[in-house]
């Protein structure tokens, strides 16, 4: 069980009409495990995510989350399964409270008949009220409990949406550029609370453009160029392949 | 009260009825132009029944709203699987196909109308409407009302959170569709008399208009809106013609000032805070202590 992976791709390919975007692509990712996927614009990052969290199938090839095939189960179901994600852009209800926002990430465990009729929003002291401000206490976001969304800084957003993810209940976490936009103060808030969620059990992949926070956050590195894994290994032994040299931080550096 | 009060009232209280039959699809960011079609289903079901069989008006009423309910299940699949305007060109159509099938159903009097014997005074209507209000209200605080916000705002994500996003759909157009039954049997129990003249896109055309003047973002919007479309024209009724004239640019003028509706949650937060009871009161030990 121990080396069992808690997400494994085998073989994923994925094509737009004529064009493939992702070829072959296997990779594990092993339980608490910090991951980054990175790779030069248009490498197919996200498009991974949006493979493994169903909002795309794949063309070819197996997902498995937890030992079981995950491949053809839609994307509603995905989360109960084990997938939670957040978006590259921001994508909260803007006109709703923080706490509100928080309160549909319980979805995947409250999608019964009488969860439904629930009423979250009146009753002051419900579990699921509880559950969720202990949340966002943990996430050092109580004072924005009653705000609604759009009147919040972008940092405090992205926090959100991690914690949205977070109380799916999901073991593995797909954050797409959580980083982005932040502050060198943020992120480091960030990577410190990412390490904290991962201690607690939770597997972490970022798809992320700033190294750095890479290097700090994650230790194990996956890198893809056009579609295909060009190197997979710790931050530092990704950066000694030539082949990655010349991809990304080769361009990169110029 | 005055027979001329108590007519307004009626009419007002049926508006709101209606008004909450459009809210819930928009609610769910579907535009039904085929309201009227409904309140017809809840109206001709109604007065058949209770003509024919003798059921007791108000058990004929629910009756009704349930029959539209499964009528608007059953034609949710193939029409709410058209989006944006095409959605509301099906619903649009959807109201028409009722209408003639309204005025081809000699059973029911066709063209000529159908007198309904059963009399629903403004007790009845008024609890009608007290009901629908508290169940949108009700529905509005459970969850089923905070999802259909996300499904509203955002589809794929509200998918990737698990929500059913297509049921959510279906359900919020056959609830609508329901208390539009309920509204359209009340309203011929009543009046006494139905024709399918009453059952047109003009009839829908101005529920919705109502409703997105009001405003559709919080469940007090279609009150409003009710209020402001029944009692504004009687408040007119002095200035004649011209009436239709200042009523045109009354609603015009609240298009370009409020479009977003007259009342939406910026406001009750507001009302609410002044009356401190504001924003969960979680949020405010955590700012104090911030």
């Amino acid at each position: 069980m121990a080396d069992r992976p808690v997400l494994r791709l085998a073989g994923v390919s994925k094509s737009f009409g004529g064009l493939q975007v992702i070829r072959g692509l296997s990779f594990d990712v092993m339980r608490g495990q910090r991951t980054a996927l990175i790779g030069p614009n248009g490498a197919g990052k996200s498009t991974v995510f949006n493979l493994v969290s169903g909002v795309y199938p794949v063309t070819e090839g197996r997902i498995e989350v937890n030992g079981e095939d995950v491949t053809d189960v839609p994307s509603r179901l995905r989360m109960r399964r084990g997938v939670s994600r957040s978006f590259q852009n921001i994508r909260l209800v803007p006109h709703l409270t923080v706490l509100e926002n928080v309160l549909i990430g319980q979805t995947p465990r409250a999608s019964g008949f009488a969860d439904a009729l629930y009423p979250v929003r009146l009753l002051r002291g419900s579990r699921w009220r509880r559950e969720a401000l202990d949340a966002l206490q943990g996430a050092g976001l109580a004072e924005f409990a009653g705000r609604r969304v759009n009147d919040l800084p972008y940092g405090v957003q992205k926090q959100i949406e991690i914690a949205r993810a977070l109380l799916g209940g999901a073991d593995v976490l797909l954050l797409d550029e959580p980083a982005a936009g932040l502050d060198p103060q943020e992120s480091g808030a960030l990577k410190e609370r990412l390490q904290h969620i991962a201690e607690q059990g939770r597997t972490i992949v970022v798809v992320e453009h700033d190294m750095q926070f890479v290097g700090a956050l994650c230790e194990h590195v996956v890198v893809l160029d056009f579609g295909e894994k060009i190197a997979e290994g710790t931050p530092v032994e990704v950066r000694r392949e030539p082949k990655v040299v010349e991809a990304y931080l080769g361009s990169d550096a110029q | 009260m005055s027979g001329y009060l108590e007519g307004v009232l009626v009419i007002l209280l049926l508006n709101v009825i209606f008004a909450y039959a459009v809210y819930w699809p928009l609610a769910a960011g579907q535009l039904n132009l085929g309201v009227a079609g409904f309140v017809g289903v809840g109206a001709y079901f109604s007065a058949y029944v209770s003509n024919e069989y003798g059921v007791a008006p108000w058990l004929a009423s629910i009756g009704a709203g349930l029959a539209a309910f499964v009528l608007a299940l059953a034609v949710a699949a193939p029409v709410l699987r058209t989006r944006g305007i095409y959605l509301a060109l099906a619903t649009f159509a959807l109201g028409q196909v009722l209408q003639s099938l309204f005025l081809n159903l000699e059973v029911v009097g066709g063209a000529a109308g159908y007198p309904v014997i059963a009399y629903v005074g403004i007790a009845g209507i008024a609890a009608a409407a007290l009901a629908v209000f508290l169940v949108t209200a009700f529905l509005e605080r459970t969850r089923f009302g905070l999802n259909m916000v996300a499904v509203r705002d955002d589809e794929a994500v509200s998918d990737l959170f698990g929500i059913h996003v297509r049921r959510y759909q279906a359900l919020a157009f056959a609830l609508g569709a329901g208390f539009a039954g309920l509204g359209g049997s009340l309203y011929g129990h009543h009046f006494s008399y139905i024709e399918p003249q009453n059952y047109s896109i003009l009839f829908s055309i101005s529920v919705v208009l109502f409703v997105l003047l009001g405003g559709a973002q919080t469940v007090f919007g279609p009150l409003l809106g009710a209020l402001f479309f029944t009692v504004l024209p009687e408040v007119l009724r002095g200035s004649e013609e011209w009436r239709y004239a200042i009523f045109a640019v009354l609603i015009i003028a609240t298009m370009i000032l409020r479009p977003q509706g007259l009342v939406t949650a910026v406001e009750l937060l507001a009302v609410r805070r002044l009356f401190g009871g504001g924003a969960p009161a979680e949020a405010r030990a955590g700012r104090s202590r911030g």
